[in-house]
């Protein structure tokens, strides 16, 4: 299974840091954090990570993995890109 | 099937389009750009996906199923045979009355008109109609197919059979409607302008900074954002705007906009989309 680079993982980061609707200095957001039931981003967030991971990750996510439970922590989401850009390459 | 007529296929368009379709309605989707209508089209499918992800009722739905209940088209006299017209061009005067102004000569006095508006007048919308009995205001909040209330708007000459049939038809689109009466901001436009104002003037008063202005907002009221991050998602400016309008109609200084606040649209920060307001991006 592919790994999902560092700095891939960082971009994925800056764009979720900088949707949040939490500013507080101290919060923690680590690569298993649920950033909805955390308050870190509204639920209506979900839908821009789906085109943003699309668009920078160049891949197709099939209806069957739209689900918000695949969006919920950075790890879920570099889970279900690694798995995809996979299946992709043996296409 | 009922065929449901709806006039501008911008966002708001398109989001009621889908939401129509979704509830098994036959679409007649309009708008006087031929550009704005090929742009409609593929978006549809773009939109599906993303609704799928909020929402079980559109986890089954197929693109290809509910575009086909669609139909396009940049002839406004394609609607004439629609029971309800839902409205959703600019929120400009002289664009609505234009629109409205050539419903009233292709329609019926079958027809049903909602005006998906924040902040026009229904009242004034009406007296360019034959029926202004049949117009009632239908403020969709933002994305359409995912919230379920509707702000629904009584005009001055809207009828009780109107409201009676906006309620049904809301409700086979699984909204709830609450009705309120028509004066300029409704209740939704309204009431967030004055936090967002007053959210402005406790900064400005150095009360408290938008941190945690938007925290007790959030954290002791329970509201998903707070008033300042709201204002810098809808853009400064437009808070201005609006703040502006509901000051000239009511003549009321609690609408008065916040010194500090207009300081910030006149240096050219204007929230999200400039990357800097009461917070940077």
């Amino acid at each position: 299974m592919s790994e999902i680079a560092q700095k891939d993982r960082s971009k994925l980061y800056h764009f979720i840091e900088s949707n949040m609707t939490i500013y507080d200095d101290d919060i923690e957001f680590v690569d298993s954090t649920n950033i909805f039931t955390s308050g870190f981003v509204s639920s209506i967030f979900a839908m821009r990570l789906l085109n943003f991971l699309e668009n920078e990750f160049s891949i197709t996510v099939p209806d069957e993995d739209i689900v918000i439970s695949n969006f919920s922590s950075v790890n879920k989401m570099c889970e279900m890109v690694s798995r995809l850009k996979t299946i992709e390459a043996h296409a | 099937m009922t065929l449901i007529g709806i006039v501008g296929a911008g966002v708001m368009g398109v989001d009621v389009a889908i939401n129509c379709a979704a509830c098994g309605y036959q679409v007649v989707l309009m708008d006087k750009s031929a550009e704005v209508i090929a742009k409609a089209q593929l978006e549809i499918p773009k939109r599906l996906r993303n609704y799928k992800m909020l929402s079980p009722a559109y986890r089954e739905l197929d693109a290809s199923q509910l575009s086909s209940l669609i139909n396009f088209t940049t002839d406004i006299s394609s609607l004439s045979d629609c029971p309800w017209v839902i409205e959703n061009v600019t929120e400009d005067w002289d664009t609505k009355a234009s629109v409205y102004k050539q419903l009233d000569q292709i329609c019926s006095d079958r027809t049903y008109y909602a005006v998906n508006t924040s902040c026009i007048s229904i009242t004034k919308v009406a007296a360019l109609m034959q029926y202004p009995e049949k117009v009632i205001g239908m403020h969709f909040m933002n994305p359409a197919p995912i919230k379920r209330c509707v702000e629904a708007i009584r005009g001055f000459h809207t009828s009780e059979d109107t409201i009676d049939a906006a309620k049904e038809f809301l409700k086979s689109l699984k909204k709830r409607m609450v009705l309120v009466n028509d004066m300029p901001g409704f209740v939704a436009n309204r009431l967030s302008h004055l936090f967002m104002n007053e959210a402005a003037f406790l900064v400005q008063d150095n009360v408290a900074d938008a941190v945690a202005i938007d925290s007790i907002f959030k954290e002791g009221y329970g509201h998903a954002m707070g008033p300042l991050e709201t204002a810098d998602l809808i853009g400064l400016d437009t808070v201005v705007n609006s703040l502006k309008i509901l000051y000239e109609s009511f003549q009321d200084p609690k609408f008065r906009c916040c010194p500090s606040l207009q300081k910030m649209v006149d240096a050219g920060l204007l929230g999200r989309k400039s990357g800097q307001g009461f917070y940077s991006y």
